[in-house]
């Protein structure tokens, strides 16, 4: 059926090996030779941008079966149905009158192109992640996932230049590498206000296309009312707000503990803790790091709060296998 | 077994599987040919449809057999996949009669008279 000349196919087979290694073993011994033959006549023939194509998407299966977020799996399905509330929640972050964040934005908008060129990349890149999550929820809201994704996609991309350009224009200490305790600080501060937009991009499009089909108008419009409700109960290191005491422990455990009702089978609770978890979870463990004193005293805490959420989590999923099996 | 529309992808290998057992490639080939060329489903794509579908007990494993030294497994439609795939069937027939017909009794643009 395949004929592919020597050349091609050494490189279909050093493509495919690389792409079945991603796959979990199982899947691998049980499918993995099919795979292979379907991949083999699917490339046959076809040129270098063909194959590669063809290898990614194989490549993205594999990751998904890996990290269980197939469109059968509760991963999946969980992401599935915080896709919504998260376009949302993104919504919640948008800058209001009042916001150090608004001055910023009003004063990229009024300048434009106006700007020295070292400084256009992060005041449009600021601009853009003002507009596009706008025009991510409306797309959830239509049921326009394609666009929803591709949008998804320019938030993380957006957020990952900013990120990019505090990491390269970070000053550095004469006569060394090292960082000032200070410029650590403000470098944490601004990726909290950053990390969001990639998380929740990333879980966007992390979730599975053939779930995503339907308008999500309620979901789009209760994560924006979350997401905003959380962001102002965050407030940020300003004169008004210092956000501390219990906020933020509070604001990291409560999603927390809701995305654990997944392992029960309630998906819809779990979605929404999902939906919020990108936009508390660093800036309060930027607070508590900064509570307690320092990464090392905050370390052990982190620690035991993952292992018991963890075994929560298996304790849980275990009762709801037992109960299953038994029904 | 739903009320919701299939999407494409599943609506396409329902169909390739409607008249006969097939295997992966085969698939992908029915799949460009029922849609004249519209949709070409990769082999990951392909795999993870009929693992969803093999799941939702639409579809099932009819054979697994070496031909020529390759591994090949054969896919089939269950009851329940030729039931859901007959339903959906009905309700595009029904969706396109609806429209040719409101097609074929429109003479003028609706307010045009207003």
């Amino acid at each position: 059926m395949s004929t592919v000349a020597p050349g091609g196919q050494h490189r279909t087979g050093v493509a495919l090996r690389a792409v079945l290694a991603l796959y979990p073993a199982r899947y691998r011994r049980d499918r993995g030779a099919e795979l292979a033959e379907v991949f083999a006549d699917t490339t046959a023939g076809t040129g270098r941008l063909g194959t590669a194509r063809e290898a990614l998407d194989l490549a993205a299966y594999g990751l998904r079966l890996r990290t269980g977020l197939t469109s059968t799996a509760l991963g999946g399905r969980l992401l599935a149905a915080a896709a919504p509330l998260l376009a949302g929640t993104l919504c919640g972050l948008v800058a209001l009158p009042g916001d150090t964040r608004f001055w910023r934005v009003a004063d990229a908008a009024r300048s434009g192109f106006d700007v020295p060129w070292q400084q256009l990349p992060d005041r449009l890149a600021l601009l853009g992640l003002t507009v596009v999550p706008v025009l991510l929820a409306v797309a959830a809201a239509l049921g326009a996932w394609r666009a929803a994704r591709t949008l998804a996609g320019t938030v993380v991309l957006l957020a990952a230049v900013r990120l990019g350009i505090r990491l390269l224009t970070a000053d550095v200490e004469p006569g060394g590498p090292w960082l000032t305790e200070a410029d650590v600080w403000l470098l944490l501060l601004d990726a909290t206000a950053l990390l969001p937009y990639l998380a929740a991009g990333a879980l966007i499009l992390a979730a599975p296309a053939d779930l995503l089909e339907r308008p999500g108008r309620l979901p789009v419009a209760i994560g924006a009312g979350t997401g905003l409700l959380v962001t102002r109960a965050q407030g940020g290191y300003d004169s008004w707000h210092l956000m501390d005491g219990w906020t933020p422990l509070l604001l990291l455990l409560a999603p927390l503990l809701l995305i654990l009702c997944a392992a029960r089978g309630r998906l819809l609770p779990a979605a929404l803790g999902l939906a919020v978890l990108p936009l508390t979870a660093w800036f309060s463990l930027f607070s508590l790091w900064e509570q307690v004193g320092g990464v090392w005293r905050l370390a052990p805490l982190a620690a035991a709060g993952a292992a018991g959420l963890l075994l929560t989590g298996q304790a849980l999923a275990a009762r709801q296998d037992g109960r299953a099996r038994v029904s | 077994m739903t009320e919701r529309a299939l999407q494409e992808p599943t609506l396409l290998l329902l169909t390739a599987l409607a008249d006969a057992p097939r295997h992966g490639y085969a698939l992908i080939q029915e799949v460009d040919a029922i849609s004249g060329g519209r949709v070409k489903m990769r082999t990951g794509t392909l795999y993870g449809a009929l693992d969803r579908l093999l799941q939702q007990g639409l579809i099932e494993v009819a054979a697994e057999e070496v031909v020529d030294g390759r591994a090949r497994r054969t896919y089939a439609l269950t009851g329940g996949g030729r039931d859901l795939l007959a339903a959906e069937a009905e309700r595009l027939r029904s969706v396109a009669a609806e429209a040719q017909r409101r097609l074929g009794g429109a003479a003028a643009p609706r307010g045009a008279t207003a």
